[in-house]
C-alpha cells in the first residue's frame, strides 16, 4: 500500500501539473477569459473557478468515509479513476424475514434514492467493511427501514453480505453472510 | 477559438425559466421526507453541518415534518419564481437548496456529483446574469464552461490515475459486475449478460466513454452540428451508465437537451 502512495502522489503531482497546463491552454486560446472579464461580477466568476480548480488538486480524499474535511459544494471531480487492491466482488442486501423464513429482499436504494445511489452504496460498503465497529449503525437503518415499510408480517430484518460464486465459471449465484439482524418487534 | 460561437434565438429569461424547471422536477419527484425515521446515528454531517447541527437540532429536522416544509418552500419559491424572475428569490433559492443537499450528504458515505453539479452550474449562471449587460452567449458560455470541464476533469483524473491498468485489465469489468450486486433502482440483474461479456469490448467502450469525458470541453468551441452529435453522444454515455450501473445523473442529461434545444431552435431559422 505504501508503495501505491508514493506511486499516487507521483500521478497526482502530474495530474495536477496538466490540469494547470490545460487550464492554461484554455486561458490562452480561446476567449472564455475575455468573456469573463467582460462581465461585472468577474470577481465572484473568477474565484469560483479557482476555488474549483484547486479543490480540483486538493481534494484527494473524496471517496473517504468518514471524511474529515470537505470543502461542499467544492469537491474534486473524479469518479472510477484507479483500483489500487482490485475490485472486492461483494456487496450487500437487506432483508425481511416473515414465518416462512425467505428472504424478502428490501430495494433500500429505491426507499433513499433521495440520497443518491453512489452515495448510498458507498455509504453501506463502508458499514459492510466495518460491521463489526457499526453494528449500532446498522442497527438504526434496518429500524428505519422497518418503519418505511408498512408489512406487519415482517418478524425481522437482516443486513447480509453479498458475494459472487465463482465469476470464471460465467456464474453469476451469490451467497450471503448475515451481519446483522433487527427484530420488528423486540421482544421476541 | 472562440466560445459558442452562434446566435440563440431564446431570451435569458426563457433559459432561466427553464434552468429553474430542472430544479423544479428533482425537488418534486425528490423523496427527502423517507429521511425522517433515520436516527441521528446514520447522520455524518458535513460541511458548516458539522459546526452547526446537533442530535437536538437533527431531531427537530426529522421530526415535526420539517423536511416536507422545507422541500416545499423550496419549490414555492420556485414556482413564485418562474412568474416574478426575481433575482432575490433566485439567491434564497440556491443558498437554501445549498443546505438542502447539505443535509442529504450527512446520509452518504462520499459526497456524489449529480446535484453539485447542477448547484454550481446554476450558481454561475446566477452570478453571469446579475450583470444587465450580458448577452445570452456569455450568460451560457460560462456555466456551460463549467459543464464540460467537469467532465474533461472526471477522464483527466482517470487517465493520470488509472492509466493503463484501469483500460487493459478486468477492473471495470468487475466494477460492472459489483455495482449490479448492489441493490438499484431497477430490480432487474444484468449480471446474468454481464459475467459472459468479453472483457476486451467492456475496455474499449470505458476507454471510449473516457475519451469522450476528457474532450467534452471542446463543445464550447464547436459548430453547431459537431456540437449537437457531440451532445447527442454524452446523452448516450449518461443512458448507458444509468442502464449497466444503475447510476442516475438526470439533471446532467438535462442541462445537455437544454444546450441541444437552444441550438436547435437557432438552425430552423
Amino acid at each position: 500500500m505504501e508503495d501505491y502512495f508514493i506511486e499516487y502522489l507521483f500521478r497526482g503531482v502530474l495530474e495536477s501539473f496538466f490540469i494547470l497546463i490545460f487550464i492554461w491552454s484554455i486561458i490562452k486560446y480561446t476567449d472564455l477569459l475575455k468573456i469573463i472579464k467582460n462581465n461585472r461580477y468577474k470577481k465572484v466568476i473568477l474565484t469560483i473557478f479557482i476555488i474549483l480548480i484547486s479543490a480540483q488538486i486538493i481534494d484527494r480524499y473524496q471517496y473517504q468515509f468518514p471524511q474529515k474535511y470537505d470543502f461542499y459544494p467544492f469537491i474534486r471531480f473524479a469518479m472510477y479513476q484507479a483500483a489500487p487492491e482490485g475490485v472486492e466482488l461483494t456487496s450487500y442486501r437487506i432483508c425481511g424475514y416473515k414465518k416462512d423464513i425467505i428472504c424478502e429482499e428490501v430495494n433500500i436504494a429505491k426507499i433513499y434514492n433521495t440520497i443518491s445511489l453512489p452515495s448510498l452504496s458507498s455509504r453501506m460498503h463502508y458499514l459492510l467493511q466495518n460491521h463489526v465497529n457499526n453494528s449500532e449503525e446498522i442497527v438504526s437503518w434496518l429500524k428505519a427501514i422497518s418503519n418505511e415499510i408498512d408489512e406487519s408480517e415482517i418478524i425481522y430484518f437482516t443486513f447480509e453480505k453479498k458475494e459472487i460464486n465463482n465469476l470464471r465459471n460465467n456464474s453469476n449465484q451469490y451467497f450471503y453472510t448475515e451481519l446483522a439482524r433487527y427484530f420488528v418487534d423486540e421482544n421476541a | 477559438m472562440k466560445t459558442l460561437d452562434f446566435n440563440f434565438s431564446h431570451n435569458i429569461e426563457t433559459i432561466s425559466k427553464l434552468i429553474w424547471l430542472i430544479w423544479l422536477q428533482y425537488l418534486i419527484l425528490d423523496e427527502l421526507y423517507r429521511l425522517r425515521h433515520l436516527p441521528y446515528e446514520t447522520f455524518y454531517p458535513r460541511g458548516i453541518f458539522r459546526f452547526i447541527i446537533n442530535e437536538q437540532t437533527y431531531n427537530l429536522l426529522t421530526n415535526f415534518n420539517l423536511l416536507f416544509l422545507f422541500q416545499i418552500a423550496l419549490i414555492l419559491i420556485l414556482i413564485i419564481n418562474m412568474k416574478t424572475s426575481s433575482s432575490r428569490l433566485e439567491f434564497i433559492f440556491l443558498v437554501l437548496v445549498y443546505f438542502y443537499e447539505l443535509f442529504k450528504k450527512g446520509f452518504g458515505g462520499h459526497i456524489d456529483h449529480r446535484i453539485t453539479t447542477l448547484l454550481i452550474f446554476s450558481v454561475l449562471f446566477f452570478v453571469i446574469k446579475l450583470d444587465n449587460s450580458a448577452s445570452v452567449k456569455v450568460v451560457l458560455s460560462i456555466p456551460y464552461a463549467f459543464f464540460f470541464l467537469q467532465y474533461s476533469l472526471i477522464g483527466i483524473a482517470r487517465l493520470f490515475n488509472g492509466f493503463p491498468e484501469l483500460f487493459f485489465s478486468e477492473i471495470f469489468y468487475k466494477w460492472l459486475i459489483q455495482r449490479n450486486m448492489r441493490p438499484k433502482y431497477y430490480e432487474y440483474d444484468l449480471n446474468t449478460y454481464l459475467v459472459n461479456i468479453d472483457i476486451n469490448l467492456i475496455n474499449i467502450l470505458f476507454l471510449a466513454a473516457t475519451c469522450l469525458e476528457i474532450f467534452a470541453i471542446f463543445c464550447l468551441f464547436l459548430k453547431r452540428n459537431y456540437l449537437k452529435s457531440y451532445l447527442i453522444m454524452l446523452v448516450l454515455f449518461h443512458v448507458g451508465i444509468f442502464i449497466l450501473m444503475g447510476i442516475s445523473f438526470l439533471e446532467n442529461i438535462l442541462i445537455i437537451l437544454l444546450l441541444l434545444y437552444l441550438t436547435h431552435e437557432k438552425s430552423n431559422h
